[in-house]
């Protein structure tokens, strides 16, 4: 490939270059077109993995239960308590509001001023339900004292609306995602808060849709963050290369390369999430890497053929494609395999950034040349090293002539650094096992801890759930005893809410239509004596008061709990008071430890079992110790009963942290066996493909090491651009020892050739890596918290594998002779490394 | 034969890579499901329905889903007894024991009956052939005992517990029992009932209501103030009063609280009657009037005990309230329920 007599794919490139220079042309034109339809927007459940029986669970009952996109109104007074009347007019006028806003889900509006939020008081001969505050507001000191003690009396059903201390209420809706125009939702919001503001009543807001919300507010920001950083990329390219004729044509292909991943994201319908704009920039630039390697190895080109650009465009492609097509197909490996996640968001960004980086091989080594040979000869002013001496690439070539002669300098130094190297590969492994999945402080990493949306958030949980899991009993039919009203399962539910209570500091309330309907109904149905404050004796009983329930409230209000007239599921929601791994963890071992004493199902039977997805899920189980858990024996009145967990947001998190997992593993297992692969073909050598993963693994596995040290995790907002790094790294590495190996080809003995690829593509991953490290330090001013810190791994990332390929493994090389290079080296025999071939043979075929 | 020797090597050193790679997918294996227990001051999902004072000042408690606890620090700690072997977790109702202390029983949901003999460290299971919850125990001394409650069930004992004779009276909730004693006792309940033993519990005369009529609302608790003075109260603040030691009852006298009295308790070196009820009302009924006192607390009180050297009121949502100067006044007592080691019950 790399040689005269290989197969010369840069001659075919040129013989057809109208005819596919048209086509790619038009392909881009094209891809204009779809871009100006590509929508910014999210879909909310696109961020949990759609296989996964939590989210399922989720979606069966997710129009019944509510939708896991939740928004909290918390008013707070400064001064005193809520019962006075500003603060309750106010509640009451939140409440409207909240109703009022778009996508908002008319039967799930609750406060202490909704007609849903009721209380059941006994009377002679007669049980009354009556809402706290509904429809008037409470004005005389009496109405008002009155109001606040009926409150007192039912502060533990009031739990998750007024705070122990009486000084917060809440009001709480959920949303339809569909319906949002998250745009207008925070404007929206924001002018509600304003509206009920003062300076008594502090408003603060939490929820999904305001943390999506907040990305959307931020997004002009971000565009201009994008066309500052595409400047700079710009001016650090441009005054890298001093302005060179055709300087613009990796930027060119680069524009090209962008308009086909976002035209490919336009056509199949996939929406770009404001907060994940970071990762369309990184392919930009990487990209534009591309193009700048492409370009350089063309001018040095045009120098050795004496300006003659058919020739130069010929040899450049011959000589970058094959270390370009493995660099691209180790972008591709680095990002594709996160699609097999399941998680929507994950695929899209997967398939769109492999059709990105996929464009750029077209771009940059099919495309790039063929403009290149239908312009004039570059006019070069004197010899292109002498000219750029005096820019950033002479700054780059002083600065890397100082370690020239670094790597094939026997001693104490390159020593230190090659044991330093495996020391530091063991360390980034061990890293990598203490890398943390999901989230661990209340609140969204998306957004600094001290963003208004985070001490929002942080101030609610101080006094109410914010996150609430989903157990789901599936029975037999009413009347059977075993169903959802028969007695057994009905005191499951209640003694499911006592054990989570009694055990889990992070559980702060259980409802279930057992614990607060059946119960209080019973109660009220025997005199309010509240030794009946239990589940009723029988069926009987238990489906009249489940009547009596039912003809005294709103529509929708019993699909909270019972969603079916047959009276076959019902739901116990755990409110907690994050979603932070631990807490998910632990709920999670406790309601199947629960279960396995109470029902016959555990929680790997909810799982599918078929396909990738059902592999999937099984490894998700296996490695979270599953396979230890036991089988429940059902006590016998329970025989029929399914319990099916974990529904509701706390479910989706949970659920997205196992396939995390399992993503994780897969992702970096099989994005190194590719890279692995990749370049043993490239260098025709197994241990070349070895070599090749531990540079990957040291190059990358510090991304664990830096993020323990900053406290990032493992999340759906994550894992791309850690994957997006490993894939993105190691073209450092393939470039130089690709132009080590030409160099060896081209004649010269081992050292000279280190040497002189490290001058020539050395400059080059150097120059590259100012051009993403100009661009990405922009995002450092970026108001999203995820940005800054992406933006700080990513420059990590490029700077350690710049190290390890410029200079790590040249000093592997020059140290350990391996036989994929050395076999090319007429009077040298390598010690190290195998692949066979006949070095000498191709040596003498070749140049 | 060198080839073979490194891609045998080059395969092993990869597969101890991959090795080396895996236990990443095992990290942050699973939570303690049991670590770090919450301790919170108040057990706000708890509910306590029945308490008893022993004479050296140490107090059980019976709660819902099986909690027994007992403190001897006026409640500033609480041991808990954990019944969870093998049985039904039923909500204990009422607790009482001998005037010496030396024996208790326990009663509750599902005909539950637990008995020690050891001031309230061991409970033992005793088989009340019952499905009906046991609301109130009233202890007569160490062989007698008579437990009431739903389904129309009088059960007595006059054997320690070990056997339990059942009388049914249609299908009434009785809420309340008292003896004045061994031979007379007196049970209360739906409609108004008041029924009257003068054998120890063998046989039962209606002595007041027991008709099913809407306006007949329910008695929940009886006390007697002397062996003349007895006070029954009910919904809403109902009350029938005897003064000819419970033979005849005359409805409707007592004046000042209408709220729902759940437990009436006549302190032993007292004249008055405290009554604990609905929405954390505590009640002294001095000389046919009833008069609020404060409790500290908004959640109902289901059982009172006094002692010479304190009182104590349990009620829901975690409530536990103390008085030292013979329930004038009563203050939560923060307690910390989880704070010491259960032991088993037998």
């Amino acid at each position: 490939m790399h040689t005269e007599s290989s197969f010369n794919i840069g001659k075919i490139i040129l013989r057809f270059r109208a005819p596919i220079g048209i086509l790619l042309a038009s392909i881009t034109v094209f891809m204009v077109w779809a871009t100006i339809h590509l929508q910014v927007g999210t879909r909310f459940v696109d961020f949990f993995p759609s296989y996964h029986p939590y989210t399922q669970l989720d979606e069966k009952y997710a129009r019944s239960f509510g939708g896991a996109e939740t928004l909290v109104f918390m008013l707070r007074v400064k001064d005193g308590d809520i019962f006075n009347p500003v603060t309750l007019e106010k509640i009451h006028d939140l409440t409207t509001a909240m109703d009022s806003l778009p996508g908002v889900n008319h039967e799930e509006v609750f406060s202490l001023g909704s007609f849903r939020v009721n209380y059941v008081e006994a009377q002679s001969g007669a049980l009354i339900s009556k809402p706290y505050m509904f429809p008037d507001v409470p004005k005389t000191p009496d109405g008002i004292a009155a109001l606040k003690r009926n409150v007192i009396i039912h502060q533990d059903a009031l739990r998750q609306l007024v705070s122990g201390d009486l000084r917060s209420a809440t009001v709480t809706a959920s949303f339809n995602d569909a319906a949002i125009n998250y745009t207008e939702f925070f404007n929206d919001v924001e002018k509600i808060i304003q509206d009920n503001q003062d300076a008594n009543n502090e408003i603060f807001v939490a929820g999904e849709p305001m943390v999506r919300g907040w990305g959307y507010h931020y997004l002009y920001r971000l565009l201009g963050i994008i066309l500052v950083s595409l400047i700079i990329i710009v001016i650090v390219h441009y005054y890298g290369i001093r302005g060179i004729a055709r300087w613009w044509a990796p930027l060119m292909t680069g524009t090209c390369s962008a308009l086909w991943g976002l035209g490919f994201t336009g056509l199949v319908g996939f929406q770009l999430d404001p907060v994940m704009l970071v990762i369309p920039f990184i392919l930009t630039a990487r990209d534009v890497s591309h193009g700048i390697q492409w370009q350089r190895r063309f001018y040095s080109q045009i120098e050795q053929c004496d300006n003659d650009v058919h020739t130069a465009v010929v040899n450049t492609t011959n000589l970058m494609l094959p270390p370009g097509l493995v660099s691209i197909l180790a972008d591709i490996f680095g990002i594709i395999f996160v699609s097999f996640s399941g998680i929507p968001v994950l695929h899209h960004i997967a398939l769109t950034g492999a059709v990105w980086v996929g464009s750029s091989l077209l771009m940059v080594f099919v495309f790039q040349p063929i403009v290149m040979s239908y312009l004039p000869p570059p006019r070069l002013e004197g010899k292109v090293d002498e000219h750029l001496a005096g820019g950033l690439e002479g700054a780059i070539d002083r600065f890397v002539g100082r370690f020239l002669d670094f790597p094939t300098r026997p001693g104490w130094a390159r020593t230190l650094l090659l044991t330093g190297a495996a020391a530091f590969i063991v360390f980034g492994l061990l890293s990598g096992q203490r890398a943390e999945i999901g989230y661990r402080t209340v609140g969204t990493p998306l957004y600094k801890a001290d963003a208004k949306v985070n001490t929002d958030i942080q101030e609610i949980a101080k006094y109410f759930p914010v996150d609430e899991g989903w157990v789901v009993l599936e029975t037999p039919n009413y009347p059977n005893e075993q169903s959802v009203l028969g007695p057994d399962p009905l005191r499951m539910a209640d003694d499911l809410r006592y054990y989570l209570r009694a055990r889990d500091p992070n559980v702060i309330q259980v409802t279930s239509f057992a614990s607060d309907i059946e119960k209080p109904f019973n109660q009220m149905f025997h005199y309010a004596h509240p030794k009946y404050l239990r589940i009723p004796d029988s069926i009987g009983l238990s489906g009249n008061l489940w009547y009596l329930y039912l003809t005294g409230t709103a529509p929708g209000e019993m699909e909270r709990y019972i969603p079916t007239q047959q009276a076959n599921a019902t739901c116990i929601r755990v409110l907690l008071r994050d979603h932070t791994y631990q807490t998910l963890t632990r709920l999670l071992d406790e309601i199947e430890a629960f279960n396995s004493t109470h029902v016959n199902t555990t929680q790997v039977e909810n799982a599918p079992q078929t396909g990738f997805s059902g592999i999937l899920t099984k490894l998700a189980g296996f490695f979270q110790g599953e396979h230890q858990a036991p089988v429940g024996v059902a006590k016998p009145g329970l025989t029929q009963v399914t319990s099916r967990y974990l529904g509701g947001i706390a479910g989706l998190y949970a659920g997205a942290n196992q396939v995390l997992k399992v993503t994780d593993f897969f992702n970096l297992t099989l994005t190194l066996i590719a890279v692995g692969f990749c370049c043993a073909v490239e260098f025709r050598s197994p241990f070349a493909g070895l070599l090749f993963i531990l540079a990957s693994v040291l190059g990358n596995f510090g991304a664990f090491i830096y993020m323990n040290m900053r406290g990032l995790t493992l999340t759906i907002d994550t894992i791309p651009v850690v994957s997006l790094g490993i894939g993105l790294g190691i073209d450092y590495g393939i470039y130089t020892m690709a132009a080590i190996r030409d160099e060896a080809i081209a004649g010269r003995e081992l050292t000279d050739a280190i040497t002189t690829a490290m001058r020539g593509t050395g400059q080059a991953v150097l120059n590259t890596l100012f051009v993403m490290i100009g661009g990405l330090s922009v995002w450092l001013f970026s108001p999203v918290d995820f940005h800054v810190r992406m933006a700080q791994l990513l420059i990590f990332l490029m700077t350690t594998n710049a190290i390890t390929g410029v200079i790590i493994l040249p000093s592997f090389v020059s140290r350990f002779k391996p036989r994929f290079i050395t076999r090319y080296i007429a009077t040298e025999v390598g010690d190290v490394g195998g692949g066979g071939g006949n070095g000498q043979l191709r040596v003498a075929a070749g140049r | 034969m060198l080839r073979r020797f490194w891609v045998r090597g080059t395969f092993r050193a990869f597969a101890l890579f991959l090795f080396l790679v895996s236990p990443m997918a095992a990290r942050n294996a699973r939570a303690d499901a049991t670590a770090n227990a919450p301790d919170p001051a108040v057990r706000t999902w708890e509910n306590y329905f029945g308490v008893a004072i022993l004479p050296d000042g140490r107090a059980v408690v019976v709660g819902d889903q099986g909690l027994i606890m007992y403190s001897d620090d006026r409640g500033k700690t609480w041991t808990r007894q954990n019944l969870s072997k093998d049985q039904e977790l039923y909500d204990l109702y009422s607790v009482g024991f001998t005037s010496d202390g030396s024996r208790g029983w326990a009663v509750g949901d599902g005909g539950a009956i637990y008995r020690t003999d050891d001031r309230g460290k061991t409970w033992t299971l005793q088989q009340s052939k019952q499905k009906a919850a046991l609301l109130k125990i009233a202890v007569i001394d160490s062989n007698k005992a008579c437990a009431v409650g739903e389904h129309g069930t009088v059960l007595c004992t006059d054997d320690g517990g070990e056997t339990w004779t059942a009388s049914k009276f249609e299908d009434f909730v009785f809420f309340d029992a008292a003896f004045t004693d061994p031979m007379n006792g007196w049970v209360v309940g739906e409609f108004s009932t008041i029924l009257h033993t003068i054998d120890g519990g063998k046989t039962w005369k209606v002595q007041t209501g027991a008709q099913r009529t809407l306006n007949s609302d329910p008695y929940f608790t009886i006390a007697f103030l002397d062996a003349n003075d007895a006070v029954v109260t009910g919904l809403n603040g109902i009350d029938a009063l005897s003064t000819d030691g419970g033979k005849t009852w005359k409805a409707g006298t007592i004046q000042g609280d209408t709220h729902s009295a759940y437990v009436s308790v006549h302190p032993a070196s007292a004249s008055n009657l405290f009554l604990g009820g609905a929405d954390g009302t505590i009640a002294e009924y001095q000389q046919g009037r009833a008069t609020a006192v404060a409790s500290d607390t908004s959640n109902s009180i289901t059982g009172m005990a006094f002692s010479p050297q304190y009182d104590m009121a349990v009620g829901m949502a975690g409530t536990i309230i103390v008085s030292s100067d013979g329930g004038q006044h009563w203050t939560s007592t923060n307690s910390t329920p989880t704070q010491t080691a259960a032991t088993d019950a037998q």
